[in-house]
Formats: C-alpha cells, structure tokens, sequence
C-alpha cells in the first residue's frame, strides 16, 4: 500500500465550517493508500489543530494577504521537514496564492490538483454570470458595485428583494434600500470591493459537491439538499439526493470550465417553473464533503490518486438518501498544546 | 395519476422524495390510500374499498379521499401518469 503525505488547510470546523476536517476525514477512510496529514492553519484555535486522531502535525501559514512569496517560503520549510507529496487548499481567499505558486511546488514534488488562473477566475463571483451564458446555465442578473452611490440606481434593474454578497464569501437578502445600504457595508468591510448585487431567486437550494479532472471529464458528483440550516446560513443537516437533471447540470459546468479541482455548485431550483439557476461556484470541496465519501464517492481520496497517477475512473453511481447531522463536540486539550501552536507555529 | 416514482414509501408511513429531499409522515389511513394508488386502483375502486375497511359511508370517503388526492398532487407526490 503507497503511503502518502498530504497537507489541508481550512482546520476550522466551527459553526461556519471549513473543509479541512471532512477532507481529512475522507482521506482517512480510502483503503488504497496510507496517509499521513499535515495541517496548515491560520489561527491558533482551529480545532482540527488539535484533532490528533485525524491531523498528524499542523503549521501554521502566513494570511492569503502575506501573498504567494511569503507562503512559498513557509512550504518550503514544512515541506523540507515533512516530505508532502499531494497538497489541498480549501479556502476560497487562499487559492489564487496557491494557484500562483503550483508549478514551483510541482518541482518540488509536491503535487496540487488545481485549475490554471484564468479558468478559477472565469467561474468566480465576478465571472459567473459571464460564464454562465457562455455554458448555457442560467444564472441570476448580477452586478458589481464599489461605491454607495451605485446602490440608488440598482432599483432600476432589480426588484426588492435583491441579494447582496461578498466578493469570497457571506450573503444577505435586502428587502428595501437602507437593507442594502446595510448589508453593503457589512460585506465590504469583511472581504473587499466590488460587492456583488443579484436578483432574488425563490426555490430550493440544492448543493452539488463534485470533482473535474481539467480535461472536461466530471469524475464524480453527489447532489444535497440542506435539512437544517443555521442562522449563518450553513448546513447543519443534508440528505443526497437522485436527480439525473441535476447530474446533467453538472456534466454541463464541467465540460464548459474544464474545471481541475473539487468544487461545490450552488443550485436553485425554481418552485414555480423547475428551472435551475446556477447561483455560486465554490472552487473547493465543502465542508460536508465527508457525505460523499458514505454515499459511495470518496472524492478528496479520488483528487489525491489522480494528483500521485493511481488509477481512478469516474464514478457511476452513489447512495440516496444518506444523511449527514452536524453536531457540536468541545474537544479537551491542554493550554501547553494551545502554547506551542501559538508560540512554535507548530504542533 | 401515480405516486411519484422518486417517492421511497416505507411500511411505517414514512416517504422520501429522493429528487427534492422532502420527507413526509402519513398516517394509517394515508398509508393505505398511498398502497391504493400504488396498486393502481381507479377512483371508484379505491373509495370501494376505503368504504369497506373503515366502515363510512361512500359518499363520504370519496369526498374525503378526493380532498387528500387533491393535497397529496400539490405536494408533487402524486403526479399524473
């Protein structure tokens, strides 16, 4: 059995989740290979740090905002001492610097299954309507604003309500003016300019967590529907679901993006006519990626033989209905391990 | 008129629409409505037996049983053939 050494990032396993925990999760659960998992953190309390069943050592690394030469750095010294051979990125903010520094790590032997610049840029926020008229998905009219005087003049071109986004993340539906006035501060202040105003759409959201192979081949897809979700807006409970349109949705994104990578689409499935409105790409796995693994498609162990060449068809098939129930679980350290993270950089 | 084939109906009542992930609990009575279509049973043949097993009149079921068809198509659970 190969043993390989893998880094993930995004430890945070709060109630607004990151990936790296199901990541690692699933990872762990492939009989093919033996792995052993290097964390890379941002914060000092991210809980899958402290996760030692599942993480075998964390370090942590610079902000995305450090840039890609100060992170090449910090790789090369955890890669010194750790020998990583496939690396998986799982924040929306973090991907350009990883993105940027791929071949240089590929020298190294540390391999990413990432899309080129120009394809993550074509399927992001500011890109998706875009795209989606290219590909022949229909996404919801979008526009970008960076000032406040903009906001006026969206009642032209929008009814109440319309959704005002992030540029990475956080979504907010605005059902008057001063909403927007609101909301676009909020999400300016937290992740930049241009903010991102989109027509409401009423329906049922539906998640489809998935991987392409960069070729335009879709290696696999499981479809959700969130059961529960928080006032953050996360799913605290999902069920897979069997819908070969959706299925076909999504054969549809990859053949167009020839996206490299996992990735989430965000779906809406309008009440009224059944139409399905491409509403996000998130250019990673999500946070409730271990699901497919259950359901009979482990996808982060199917990104990690395809990055080290083992063989991996696409997969044909998955469980419906398999459910997933997050719960919350206080995890007892010692302030020594807290310590030397946050002094070492390291645990 | 047919249950839709996404519909998985358990022995206990439970269904589970596997293309839009609603899930719904009927009662004894809704079971066996369910089981009536299923067997594609017509109308009249479904409010005969209705009738018989739970001893009403069949003026009765029938109004009954077409109010719950009528609430059972609006929540795309039954669908037309």
């Amino acid at each position: 059995m190969n043993d390989i050494t893998v880094a993930v990032t995004a430890l945070n396993a709060i109630d607004s989740p990151g990936p790296g925990v199901g990541v690692i999760r699933a990872l762990r659960d492939c009989p093919d290979f033996k792995v052993r998992i290097i964390g890379l953190s941002y914060e000092n309390l991210e809980p899958g740090i402290y996760m030692h069943d599942l993480v075998d050592k964390t370090y942590q690394i610079p902000y995305p905002t450090a840039g890609s030469e100060s992170l090449k750095a910090r790789l090369a010294y955890i890669h010194e001492k750790e020998q990583i051979d496939v690396l998986i990125p799982n924040f929306d903010a973090e991907l350009p610097n990883f993105i940027k520094i791929a071949s240089e790590l590929k020298s190294w032997g540390v391999q990413t299954y990432l899309p080129s610049m120009d394809k993550f840029e074509a399927i992001d926020k500011l890109h998706l309507h875009e795209f989606g008229e290219k590909a022949g998905l229909k996404v919801p009219k979008t526009v970008f604003i960076a000032d406040t005087h903009d906001i006026p003049g969206l009642e032209d071109e929008f009814d109440y309500p319309m959704v005002v986004k992030g540029k990475y993340y956080e979504a907010y539906i605005a059902k008057k003016q001063e909403e927007v006035y609101k909301y676009f501060y909020k999400v300016s202040e937290k992740w930049g300019l241009p903010v991102v105003i989109q027509e409401f759409v009423s329906g049922t959201e539906i998640d489809i967590a998935g991987l392409g192979d960069g070729q335009g081949q879709l290696i696999g897809a499981v479809p959700m529907r969130k059961l529960y979700i928080t006032d953050k807006g996360k799913g605290w409970a999902g069920v897979t679901l069997k819908d070969d349109r959706l299925l076909e949705y999504t054969q549809k994104f990859i053949k167009a993006s020839k996206w490299k990578s996992g990735f989430e689409l965000e779906i809406m499935r309008d009440d009224e006519d059944d139409e399905l409105y491409l509403m996000e790409v998130n250019p990673r796995f999500p946070a409730w990626i271990y699901t497919t693994a259950a359901a009979g498609q482990n996808l982060p162990a199917a990104l990690v033989k395809r990055a080290v060449g083992m063989e991996q068809a696409p997969f044909q098939d998955y469980e419906v209905g398999k459910m997933f129930i997050r719960y919350s679980w206080d995890l007892i350290t010692d302030i020594k391990e807290y310590q030397q993270i946050a002094t070492m950089g390291e645990l | 008129m047919k249950v839709d084939p996404n519909i998985a109906l358990s022995d206990t009542g439970f269904l589970f629409h596997a293309s839009t992930g609603d899930s719904f609990s009927v009662n004894p009575t809704g079971l066996r409505i369910l089981q009536l279509v299923k067997s594609s049973k017509t109308v009249e043949e479904m409010v005969a037996v209705l009738a018989e097993e739970y001893k009403v009149d069949p003026e009765q079921a029938e109004e009954d049983l077409f109010d719950y068809l009528q609430y059972l198509r609006q929540l795309k659970i039954l669908i037309d053939e």
